[in-house]
């Protein structure tokens, strides 16, 4: 069976990473409306040069 | 990247908010990061910005908090730690002019030899009314980039 392979997080680049529960509202919330909207126009249309 | 970077990095419950403290000149500023699935579910977007004390966000604003490298290595710190939770999916990220695009494409393909290692890289093309997703090649302009862990 293959293994899986373990990734490294941001605290492997140096980085100490701490869970904060407050910032969960923020995931019911679009912070950049506009940047999604940007993206879902460039997703809709994307196309892979070969 | 070999810059220095902010900690504690702060992250939400799902992986999917970062925030940290730029600290310079102006003072301190909280950056918010946010990663959000688009309509295609293999592809998030990748926006930040200053987190406002009305908890609004403004990622227009020009600090000049003279830590331009430190702030973009810790938003690759973000990425590292995103797609440590969510290898499958894809990252778009566009910047908010053509100026910040062009500091964004700086900083992959001056650290393209390292980030190589861990992340296929992409640009993104606009052609006649399409985007076309190609390999990354240093020096090319690009409307966006886009990166995937690899497994």
């Amino acid at each position: 069976m293959k293994q899986k392979k373990i990734l490294k997080g941001a605290d492997a680049v140096g980085v100490k990473v701490k869970q904060d529960k407050s910032l969960d509202k923020l995931s019911k919330t679009v912070l950049f409306p506009d940047k999604l909207k940007e993206a879902n126009k460039v997703v809709s249309q994307l196309k892979w040069n070969a | 990247m070999q810059f220095d970077k902010y900690a504690p990095l702060l992250v939400s419950s799902d992986s999917l908010e970062f925030t940290f403290l730029s600290n310079g000149p102006k003072g301190e500023i909280r950056i918010v990061v946010q990663f959000n699935a688009t309509e295609n579910p293999t592809i998030y977007n990748l926006a930040f910005g200053n987190l406002l004390d009305d908890g609004n966000v403004d990622d227009t604003i020009k600090n000049d908090n003279k830590d331009r490298n430190k702030v973009l290595a810790t938003v690759a710190a973000t990425v590292y730690e995103f797609t440590s939770k969510y290898p499958e999916k894809f990252i778009f990220f566009t910047g908010s002019t053509p100026e910040r695009t062009r500091l964004y494409r700086m900083a992959l393909t001056n650290n393209l030899e390292e980030l190589s290692l861990d992340f296929e890289i992409f640009g993104v093309v606009v052609q006649t009314n399409s985007y076309y997703v190609e390999n990354l090649i240093k020096g090319k302009d690009y409307f966006g980039f886009m990166v995937k862990r690899k497994i």
